[in-house]
């Protein structure tokens, strides 16, 4: 996810708050695509979560266990990391959200 | 003891991706996903023949839109729960769907956490409504009704009727409802056509969405 998906919605995030007239239609599908990239990863660390305490059940008969579940804690880390972020940048196209959609209504009254 | 079999979801929601997260997150935490479906119309077909607990159904589709699609389901099949999906509450769209019979919303940036805990109550039968949303359905009825100056309410309804209303928004179907009130399925029907017709309401879901704006649950 940091590596692909993040800074390509963070892009188009910043495209979005600096475009002058925003469009509603394709600000919606962004936010769309903001949630599934959430879902997405949240999904991963709850999978994340299960191996690791899968893991820790086994840390006495199996050496490797405890290094792997290391490594699963910090990608699960890494992606709490990237929630967060989307989750901020979803907050700030939802105000936008909020600002065009009073902005056409009033255009429209 | 063998395990409760798995709550059948169909997915209807036409942003691919957003529907295959929704797809592994549901796998993942137990459900089965019976069927996807990108347009209303299909997700309507879709649900006809596979008569999932749950269709989670977002509004803005190409074609037939999501509350019309729920309007066919739940006119076709009233046992299929339907929970639509949103972006935000604030929506006509999402006022159009909890009229025509959805069984509740899921706002569709929701930790995972409470979009699976939404699923499961729906299924379970309950009602997924804030407050705010309540309020603007029944005034979107109020307005639709005729000539009622004044707005129906729970004031209207006796302390039976009450009863009746407040297990119709925990989501008991009659026969629930007989049996929790230990009164017979005929009784219970009175009651309940009486606190449509006093409510001023076509369906359950209506009355549900009253006993929610006025306090009753």
């Amino acid at each position: 996810m940091t590596t692909r998906v993040l800074p390509d919605f963070e892009r188009r995030v910043h495209d979005a708050l600096t475009a002058e007239q925003p469009s509603l239609r394709p600000l919606e599908d962004l936010i769309t695509d903001g949630c599934a990239a959430a879902l997405h990863l949240e999904t991963e660390r709850a999978r994340l979560d299960r191996r690791r305490e899968a893991l820790l059940d086994r840390m006495g008969q199996d050496p490797g266990a405890a290094r792997e579940a290391l490594e699963l804690s910090e990608r699960g880390r890494e992606d709490q990391d990237d929630l967060d972020r989307v989750r901020e940048l979803l907050r700030e196209l939802m105000h936008l959200r909020a600002r065009t959609r009073l902005r056409q209504f009033l255009a429209q009254s | 003891m063998s395990a409760a079999p798995a709550i059948r979801v169909l997915l209807v929601e036409d942003h691919e991706l957003y529907r295959q997260g929704l797809d592994e997150m549901l796998r993942g935490e137990g459900f089965a996903v019976v069927g996807q479906a990108g347009r209303g119309a299909d997700g309507v077909a879709l649900a006809l023949r596979a008569r999932p607990d749950v269709v989670v159904m977002d509004l803005n589709l190409p074609g037939l839109p999501g509350a019309e699609a729920t309007r066919r389901i739940v006119a076709e099949a009233p046992e299929v729960r339907v929970l639509v999906l949103t972006i935000s509450t604030g929506s006509v769209e999402l006022l159009d769907a909890l009229l025509a019979g959805a069984r509740g919303y899921l706002v569709k940036g929701a930790p995972l956490a409470d979009l699976a805990r939404g699923v499961r109550a729906v299924a379970a039968g309950e009602l997924l409504l804030g407050r705010t949303v309540a309020d603007e359905v029944l005034e979107r009825v109020r307005r639709g009704s005729p000539g009622g100056a004044r707005p129906p309410g729970i004031g209207d309804l006796s302390e039976r009727e009450r009863d009746v209303l407040r297990l119709m928004a925990a989501g008991r179907d009659n026969t629930e409802i007989a049996g929790e009130l230990q009164v017979g399925l005929t009784t219970v029907k009175h009651h309940v056509s009486n606190v449509l017709e006093k409510l001023g309401v076509e369906n359950r879901i209506q009355a549900a969405v009253a006993a929610v704006r006025d306090g009753l649950v």
